[in-house]
């Protein structure tokens, strides 16, 4: 910890409306602007981040043994399941496109799941990865985890498309529905984590903040 | 205590919170999912059916995972792996059936791949092409014992689908039997033939067959099978034959079946059918097991059986009974007188097809035959096949029988009695032929035929064969052009048109010439133009001797100016005192009031012609009015020389006046001062100053009268009245011809009075002057006579009568119009017209008349002249005694009244000619005016010709001329002096009186035509109105001319008067008579002018 330890609000005593971002007194219970609740952390955000993660990964298991994408042609049915396909694509000399396919029902999903446990883990264990990395690490899978429904999309709209009745018609398979409630899961859990946490107990003991107060 | 009080700073936990308000509720959704998730695998678990394994030979088409098991072509399970079984001699299919129908799949199931498969039946398995193969299952519904190893069929069972039907197996010996293949009965599917296989013995070919349900009833233990693919063709005694079933079963195969006799046992499955090649043998295969009993008979022929062989049928009527089994040569000893050998025919009857049944059908049958042998049944031989030759025995009854029976010798067949052959020996008969057609003389034929050929083909060959068919191309093309033009088209309507047009047309013209031959109307007005031709010419060469004749008398009266005036001028005196008196007379003042008075008559008269006419009209007397106007203007024709003469005489009485100019003219002044006071008088006279008024509207009226009758005279041509102006022409014709030699006689006339004139002249004017003096006194005293004084007395009554006689015409024709008596007047017309037509000889004696007086005028001329001088003195006397008679001065009055007269008259001629147009008549006398155009075209070219005439008349008076003048003088003296002997003898003196009881006469005689000849008078009347008015165009023409002479003539006079005392009173009277003169010629000038403006106002009226 070579940087500065930062001042959070909260050890300034103040809280922040995250809503408006007014700065209150830390013991205000609503924000005089407007009106939101004034928390200054929320104390079951790590439970609900590992509830939602844990919904996400039993989801995301489906979705991927099921078969994605159900495509009718007059010869044959096939059902494709997302590792399937992609490999399928590759086989067919379509790597750009497996690999994208690749990464967005595979790579991100997988990589949120790890880096939300990580930054919970790390809240909870005092880790010494640097504040800062965390945060950005935490924006990063916010910001990215809307794209893991491209999957989603490319299936939704193929089914809207192809429908040419008996030549040729694709279906979603079951897969599809479990993607996208893992991806709804994986984004809840990435929002349900305070952010603030990361910037606790640097360079101290974590804190207890209701403690405190009942002792004061 | 204090230290125990002490509370401790225990530190303060806090109280750990439950676990609720630990756990967020999220922890739920994540708990759910799983619970979801576990479900679903458990209930997948769970629903899993057993899985059985099938051995096939080979997988083809077969996927893990995705090949289907299905049952009644629904899904009942999925293939699970495809893997070999122990050895690789198999491949082990492992299905994953459902639950559902698991516990069917017993022992029986069977199961096997669906592949597309194309066969001659059809295709079938066409939707596993795209969805790839499945298996198919087969099983019972009924739960077994399980079983989980099977073994897969290489084929479709034939049952497929688990029909209830029938199974059992075809076979056959032969090659019939072909494998997969429908099973047909009637032509329809009934159920389908397995595969076939060579039996386990190699002798026999077996298939699997399987009928569906409805018909495996109709398989029964005499059911036959035959293979019916393909076709059959055979020729035998029959004829030829094809067969086959279908086309559908001569393409794809088939078996056929048919149970030909009823009854049997219905077949059980696994039963073993033959399968026969072709029905026929199928067919005979039934007789063949069932007629087990067979009636022989034989027969025997003495003919030729060559054809016949063993198999060949025998009919009984048609049907086939049985056939010939066998052919034997006999030699028949029995038989006497014949040694030859014999054919048996032996032949087999079965007698179940005669309905002969059941045991002893045999005998029942051979019965049969021989009742019916004994009723002429007969066996013989027939061609079976024309052209193979082949015979068989018929059974028949023939009609010429010989007696017969079936005879039954022991030990033998029955013998049916047999009849002569009926064959049709196709050989003999095409052989005949043959010879008959060598026998024909083809050599020559030929050669002719060649000959023949040659000739045509030169004929043909020729250019002018060779141009025909062109020729007829073209023809029939134009033909065909011409007959479809359109007017070709429309001609037969048109010759229609064309032919009752011709048949109209016809009609008419054979009534126009059968009324032209009737007529002869083309001769007449020929003859009547060239005699009105030859009149013109006569009139106008007169008319050219004229200012010859005036310019004589000019120089006469200068001469006369010499002459000693006072003693003519005495007597001129006593002339004109006489002419005074009579002019100034009671009567002659009357009589232009008696004229008029005769003219009302005659207007009224006129008027009651106008219903007369219109009566006349509707009785239809055309015709005879018609006749009457040919009468008519036939009289009018011969009068008119007459009238023709009067120009003359004027002429003469010029040359009079001249010759009395030479006589004194003091006297003569004086006289003729009185005389023409009196003139005056009578000129200046009311009735006389009315004339021209009264001249005038009558003109009007003969305008419109002549208007009307141009309408009149169509009308009349309507009428078909061209015979009558054709008769009409005729009579004009004939008047001319009589009138011309009167005309002709005036030129002469007029030449002689010119050379009088001159030769007076030459006279010594002195004697002259008194010869004159004493000829006037001889006039005056002739005037002087009471005879001649009565004279206008008579000529007044005369017109009274005539008065008299218009209004008795207007009384009776108003009465002819009331009586109805119009066909009477029609009678009385064409009695009229008689008349008229006798009159006319006399009128024609006129011109003879004329030409006499023209001989005593050149007679006279020839005179020594003062003793014609004297006697014309006298003469001048006399009729200055004559003129101032007051008869003679009462007739201006009376041609007044008459005038009148005649103008009501045309205007009630008028009235009738408007209704003669109302009666449409007007196109006929349009006709008329074209011919009268034609006549008056004639009349030019005759005209032509009097110039000579006139030439010779000069040439004539020169040859007089150059006769010695005194002797001739003295003759003419003398002969003056005859004549003045003449004019004073008792019986010139008496002439006045003469003419008096003429007068008279013709008064009686108007009288008598009131009574009788009303109607031609009438008619009369309007015919001259009309020949008036035409004579009055002809003169108009010559009227300018007129009046220039008397222009010149006025100024002649005037110059002589002007030598006179103007202070003397006869000489004003004389110059206020001539002032009247000059303005009443003035009036006439105005006429002429206005007629010459207008020439068409005479006719048309206006």
């Amino acid at each position: 910890m070579s940087e500065a330890t930062p001042l959070t609000a909260r050890e300034a005593g103040l809280v922040g409306c995250r809503r408006c971002g007014r700065v209150w007194p830390i013991e205000t219970e609503e924000c005089g602007r407007c009106g939101a609740h004034l928390q200054s952390r929320d104390p079951r955000s790590l439970s609900r981040v590992w509830a939602w993660w844990a919904a996400g990964l039993i989801a995301y298991v489906p979705a991927n043994l099921y078969p994605m994408l159900v495509t009718s042609t007059l010869v044959e049915e096939t059902q494709a399941t997302i590792v399937g396909g992609a490999v399928e694509l590759a086989q067919h000399d379509a790597l750009g496109v497996a690999i994208i396919v690749l990464v967005a029902s595979v790579l991100i999903p997988v990589g949120k799941f790890m880096a939300i446990a990580f930054l919970a883990l790390s809240v909870h264990r005092q880790a010494d990865t640097g504040a800062h990395a965390r945060h950005k690490l935490y924006e990063i899978v916010e910001y990215i985890g809307r794209w893991s429904m491209i999957d989603v999309f490319v299936v939704a709209i193929l089914t809207a498309l192809v429908q040419l009745n008996a030549l040729a018609s694709i279906h979603p398979g079951p897969a599809a529905a479990a993607f996208a409630a893992s991806v709804v899961f994986t984004m809840l859990s990435a929002q349900s984590f305070d952010s603030r946490m990361i910037w606790d107990h640097l360079g101290g003991p974590r804190p207890r903040p209701r403690l405190e107060e009942r002792a004061t | 205590m204090s230290d125990e009080d002490r509370i401790e700073d225990v530190p303060v936990v806090p109280a750990r919170r439950s676990f609720f308000e630990r756990v967020s509720v999220v922890w739920l959704i994540p708990i759910l999912a799983l619970v979801v998730a576990l479900g679903i695998a458990w209930q997948t678990w769970a629903e899993r059916g057993p899985t059985i394994d099938i051995h096939f030979r080979n997988a083809a088409g077969i996927t893990q995972g995705e090949t289907q098991l299905r049952y009644r072509d629904v899904v009942v399970g999925t293939v699970e792996e495809v893997d070999f079984a122990n050895g690789l001699d198999e491949v082990l299919v492992t299905v994953r059936v459902t639950q559902t129908v698991a516990p069917y799949i017993d022992e029986e199931a069977s199961f096997w791949v669906v592949r597309p498969e194309v066969t001659t039946q059809g295709v079938t398995g066409l939707e596993t092409v795209l969805s790839g193969v499945y298996i198919a299952g087969q099983w019972d519904n009924e739960p077994g014992s399980e079983v989980r190893d099977f073994t897969g069929l290489a084929h479709p069972p034939l049952n497929e689908g688990v029909q209830p039907g029938l199974s059992f197996y075809l076979r056959t010996s032969g090659t019939s039997l072909t494998g997969n293949t429908p099973l047909l009965y009637k032509g329809v599917e009934v159920g389908r033939v397995g595969p076939a296989r060579v039996s386990e013995d190699g002798v026999t070919v077996e298939a699997e067959a399987f009928i569906e349900a409805p018909y495996d009833n109709l398989i029964t233990e005499s059911t036959r099978f035959w293979d019916s693919s393909g076709f059959s063709f055979t020729l035998g005694s029959a004829g030829a034959a094809l067969n086959f079933d279908s086309i559908a079963s001569l393409i794809a195969g088939g078996v056929s079946f048919d149970t030909f006799v009823a009854g049997g046992t219905i077949a059980e499955p696994g039963d073993v059918f033959e399968v026969y090649p072709e029905r026929g043998l199928a067919r005979a295969s039934v007789f063949n097991r069932r007629d087990g009993v067979e009636l022989t008979l034989s027969a025997i022929f003495d003919e030729d059986v060559t054809g016949l062989a063993a198999g060949a049928p025998v009919e009984l009527e048609g049907l086939r009974i049985g056939e010939v089994t066998g052919l034997n040569g006999i030699a028949d000893a029995g038989s006497p007188g014949d040694s030859a050998v014999r054919l048996q025919v032996v032949f087999a009857i079965q007698p179940a097809r005669l309905g002969f049944d059941g045991e002893g059908s045999e005998t029942e049958a051979l019965e049969f035959f021989a009742q019916q042998a004994a009723l002429g049944l007969r066996a013989r031989l027939a061609t079976a096949n024309l052209l193979t030759g082949g015979l068989k025995v018929e059974l028949v009854r023939p009609d010429d029988l010989a007696a017969g029976a079936l005879i039954e010798p022991p030990g033998e067949y029955p013998i049916l009695p047999t009849a002569p052959s009926d064959l049709i020996d196709v050989g003999a008969t095409a052989e005949g032929t043959l010879a008959r057609i060598d026998a024909l003389p083809i050599e020559e034929l030929l050669q002719s035929v060649i000959v023949f050929l040659d000739e045509a083909g030169s004929l043909v060959g020729s250019d002018e064969v060779q141009q025909v068919p062109g020729e007829l191309a073209g023809l029939l093309g134009n033909l065909r052009g011409v007959t479809g033009a359109s007017e070709v088209q429309a001609l037969p309507a048109q010759i229609g048109a064309v032919m009752t047009d011709l048949e109209r047309s016809l009609d008419q013209i054979s009534t126009l010439v059968a009324e032209l031959d009737e007529a002869q109307a083309a001769e007449r007005v020929l003859a009547a133009i060239d005699s009105v031709s030859a009149a013109a010419a006569g009139v106008e060469t007169s008319a050219e001797g004229l200012p010859e004749l005036v310019a004589e008398i000019t120089a006469l009266a200068e001469e006369a100016r010499g002459l000693g005036l006072p003693a003519l001028g005495q007597r001129a005196e006593a002339v004109l005192a006489s002419a005074q008196t009579l002019v100034g007379g009671e009567a002659a003042q009357a009589l232009p009031a008696q004229v008029g008075a005769a003219l009302a008559e005659v207007t009224s008269a006129a008027d009651a012609v106008d219903e007369l006419i219109g009566t006349l009209n509707e009785a239809q007397t055309a015709e005879r009015i018609a006749a009457a106007a040919d009468a008519a203007a036939a009289a009018l024709q011969a009068a008119r020389p007459g009238l023709e003469g009067v120009p003359r005489l004027v002429d003469e009485l010029t040359a009079v006046a001249q010759e009395a100019r030479a006589m004194g003219l003091p006297a003569l002044g004086q006289r003729a001062g009185e005389l023409v006071a009196s003139a005056q008088a009578l000129v200046g006279g009311e009735a006389a100053q009315a004339l021209p008024a009264q001249v005038n509207a009558a003109l009007a009226e003969v305008t419109d009268a002549a208007g009307s009758v141009e309408e009149l005279i169509g009308t009349l041509n309507d009428a078909q009245t061209a015979e009558r102006l054709a008769a009409a022409a005729d009579a004009a014709a004939a008047a001319l011809e009589a009138a011309r030699p009167g005309l002709e006689g005036v030129p002469a006339l007029v030449d002689e009075l010119t050379a009088v004139a001159q030769e007076a002249r030459g006279l010594g004017l002195p004697a002259l002057g008194q010869q004159a003096s004493a000829l006037v006194a001889s006039a005056q005293n002739l005037l002087g006579s009471e005879a001649t004084q009565a004279l206008p007395a008579e000529i007044d009554a005369a017109l009274g009568d005539v008065s008299a006689v218009a209004t008795e015409l207007q009384a009776f024709v108003a009465g002819v119009n009331e009586g109805g008596t119009a066909e009477r007047l029609a009678a009385a017309a064409d009695a009229a017209a008689g008349a008229l037509e006798a009159a006319r000889p006399g009128l024609e004696g006129v011109p003879a008349l004329v030409d006499e007086l023209t001989l005593l005028a050149g007679e006279a001329r020839s005179m020594g002249l003062p003793a014609l001088g004297q006697e014309a003195s006298q003469l001048v006397a006399n009729a200055q005694a004559l003129i101032g008679g007051e008869a003679a001065q009462g007739l201006p009055a009376q041609a007044s009244a008459a005038l009148a007269e005649l103008t009501a008259a045309t205007t009630s001629a008028n009235r009738i000619i408007a209704e003669l147009s109302d009666a449409e008549v007007a196109t006929q006398l349009t006709a008329a005016i074209e011919n009268a155009a034609a006549a008056l075209d004639s009349v030019e070219t005759s005209a032509a010709g009097l110039p000579e005439l006139v030439d010779e008349a000069r040439a004539l008076v020169a040859r007089a001329n150059s006769l010695p003048l005194e002797t001739f003088g003295a003759e003419a003296e003398r002969f003056a002096a005859s004549a003045a002997d003449l004019v004073a003898s008792a019986d010139a003196q008496a002439l006045p009186g003469q003419l008096n009881g003429a007068l008279a006469e013709l008064s009686s005689a108007l009288a008598d035509l009131r009574e009788g000849g009303a109607i031609a008078n009438t008619n009369a009347t309007l015919d001259s109105a009309r020949a008036a008015a035409d004579a009055i165009a002809a003169a108009s023409a010559d009227l300018p001319a007129l009046v220039a002479r008397a222009d010149q003539l006025a100024a002649t006079a005037s110059s002589v008067l002007t030598g006179f005392d103007t202070e003397a009173p006869a000489l004003r009277e004389a110059r206020s008579a001539l002032r009247e003169i000059t303005r009443a010629a003035q009036a006439v000038s105005e006429l002429a002018r206005a007629i010459e403006r207008q020439p068409n106002s005479l006719i048309l009226g206006r």
